[in-house]
């Protein structure tokens, strides 16, 4: 092949030079500013582990990373949930393209609108949620859908949830029709019932699409921001604050802002995002 | 499964996954007293400045969809198909911030802006945008699907490198470069932590920034965010269901990519 003629240099010049601003040089930089203690204000001192060490020793920080522990519930939760959606919407019936297509619709629109729009519907005393179940009187009294200190990070996560169903059903959409459907025949000759057939046909073919599920929505998990920002801003009492938002707020909510503390959490950040691309690496060899 | 059964599924699924949405457009459609009005629209337009909101948003997408479609295939063209020193070093860096959470980056990235002059304006969130890993191996892939006689008889022909991107390449690839707009329509429409960080003058929001804005005034006209809400939502909306067969290939395919 002859890159004679021109020089990829002019190819690769215009995107590399955006790349390496805004991409390469910022890597460097949050890895350098995690050993340094840096406020904007005055120049930045080497500091070498001790934003680490103030990291390990402060609850706050414990207590975001045992938030996005929790987190990543959602991961399985929505491969469940989403490999039922498509296998209920994997048949031919009259209409099921529309609820296939109404089902994508939540995937579509931006996360701060779906946090808003559940947000309207949670809040506590406005919230139709609640007025619904006070009129069926299920509930005496409005329940802290966004506002209870234990509930909070779930409703957070129920949106997380709510707007990836429809996204991880195409996936298994795609794996189911990749199944010949003559297998569900035979079993269906053989007597099996639509359960076993589940268990036994559909389940061991789709297991490549169930774990591309989980990498997928797990690294999603780890970087959760726009939902916890729009609907509790990690609270109430930071009852709902994920690493991530942990290294906002130090970086911009604080003052002076912790610049190196808060690329110090960025590492761990990244850590975490790696340890879980490896797990999911690791899972999927070991089921080759 | 019974049919009734499965019918009562898919209805108790729409309900779940379509009805919040439902009520949003109701909610804005409708006064306080629950009589059908525009008025919330209109409200939402002028006194919470959505008509800005709006216009910052369709700037911000447009710049960025076709500046990513444009430098990022320029970038992938020599990668797929040309062999130079290097390459490999290339490949190695663009995989090792596909790995990295770009949040991560956020405040040298942040530093970087100011330095430039770029904060607090739409550019600087365009720019750092539309040149990412992913789009680059979506291309490389794509450029490498075509086949290499083309390319040989287009140089046989005379015809620049430039002019080959430009002319027979860029062309085959039409329907990948749809894809690609379509994943980073979505994506760059949905942007939220990263013009949040660089936009600081309400003038200067994006609908997502905006309407947290909004949603966050303790003074908030409920019915102006559900309104504003459903104007975020319409051109996504719009654009998947007139296009939804490649939407859908489109953003699966951009997530396997990863």
């Amino acid at each position: 092949m002859s890159g004679r003629r021109i020089n990829p240099l002019w190819f690769l010049l215009p995107a590399g030079a955006l790349f390496a601003l805004f991409a390469l040089y910022p890597l460097y930089g949050a890895i350098k500013l995690a050993f340094f203690d840096y406020n904007v204000f005055s120049p930045a001192k080497f500091a070498a582990a001790a934003n680490f060490r103030e990291m390990f020793s402060t609850p706050n920080f414990w207590n975001a990373a045992k938030n996005s522990f929790l987190y990543l519930v959602v991961t399985p939760a929505l491969a469940a949930a989403s490999l039922l959606v498509a296998v209920l919407v994997n048949r031919k019936m009259r209409g099921i393209n529309f609820f296939r297509t109404a089902y994508f619709l939540p995937v579509v629109i931006p996360m701060v609108i779906a946090g808003i729009a559940w947000k309207l519907i949670l809040s506590d005393d406005t919230g139709v949620l609640n007025q619904l179940l006070m009129s069926a009187h299920l509930i005496k009294k409005p329940v802290y859908w966004l506002t209870g200190a234990d509930l909070a990070i779930f409703s957070v996560m129920f949106v997380t949830f709510w707007k990836g169903i429809g996204y991880y059903m195409v996936m298994f959409l795609t794996g189911l029709q990749t199944i010949p459907s003559n297998l569900y025949e035979s079993a269906q000759v053989d007597g099996a019932s639509d359960l076993y057939a589940f268990r036994r046909i559909t389940l061991p073919l789709l297991k490549p699409y169930v774990l591309l599920v989980l990498i997928l929505s797990s690294s999603a998990a780890i970087k959760v921001f726009d939902e916890v920002y729009i609907m509790t801003s990690g609270g109430p009492l930071r009852k709902s604050e994920t690493l991530i938002y942990y290294m906002y707020t130090n970086a911009l909510g604080d003052f002076p802002p912790r610049i190196g503390f808060a690329c110090a959490v960025g590492l761990v950040i990244f850590a975490a995002a790696a340890g879980i691309a490896l797990a999911n690496r690791l899972i999927m060899k070991g089921e080759k | 499964m019974k049919k009734p059964f499965i019918a009562l599924c898919l209805l108790a699924l729409f309900a779940l996954l379509v009805g919040p949405l439902l009520w949003v457009l109701y909610t804005s459609l409708t006064d306080f007293n629950g009589g059908l009005t525009l008025a919330n629209y209109a409200g939402a337009w002028k006194d919470a400045n959505i008509s800005r909101y709006l216009f910052n948003s369709v700037v911000v997408t447009g710049l960025t969809v076709l500046l990513n479609l444009a430098l990022c295939s320029l970038f992938a063209y020599p990668m797929a198909l040309m062999d130079f020193k290097g390459r490999r070093l290339l490949y190695g860096l663009l995989l090792a911030t596909f790995f990295v959470p770009w949040e991560m980056t956020f405040v040298p990235l942040f530093d970087v802006c100011v330095k430039l002059g770029l904060d607090n304006s739409l550019w600087g969130v365009v720019l750092p945008s539309c040149v990412n890993a992913m789009s680059i191996f979506f291309l490389v892939d794509a450029f490498k699907g075509i086949p290499k006689s083309l390319f040989e008889s287009a140089r046989m022909d005379g015809l620049s490198e430039l002019a080959i991107w430009r002319k027979v390449a860029m062309p085959l690839i039409r329907p990948s470069l749809a894809g690609l707009a379509i994943i980073n329509f979505v994506s760059s429409w949905s942007l939220f932590m990263w013009p949040l960080i660089i936009l600081r003058e309400s003038d200067k929001y994006t609908l997502t920034v905006g309407l947290s804005y909004l949603s966050g005034l303790f003074s908030a006209n409920l019915k102006f965010l559900a309104a504003g809400s459903v104007i975020a939502c319409v051109p996504s909306v719009l654009l998947f269901l007139a296009l939804q067969k490649h939407f859908i290939s489109g953003l699966v395919k951009g997530a396997v990519k990863g």
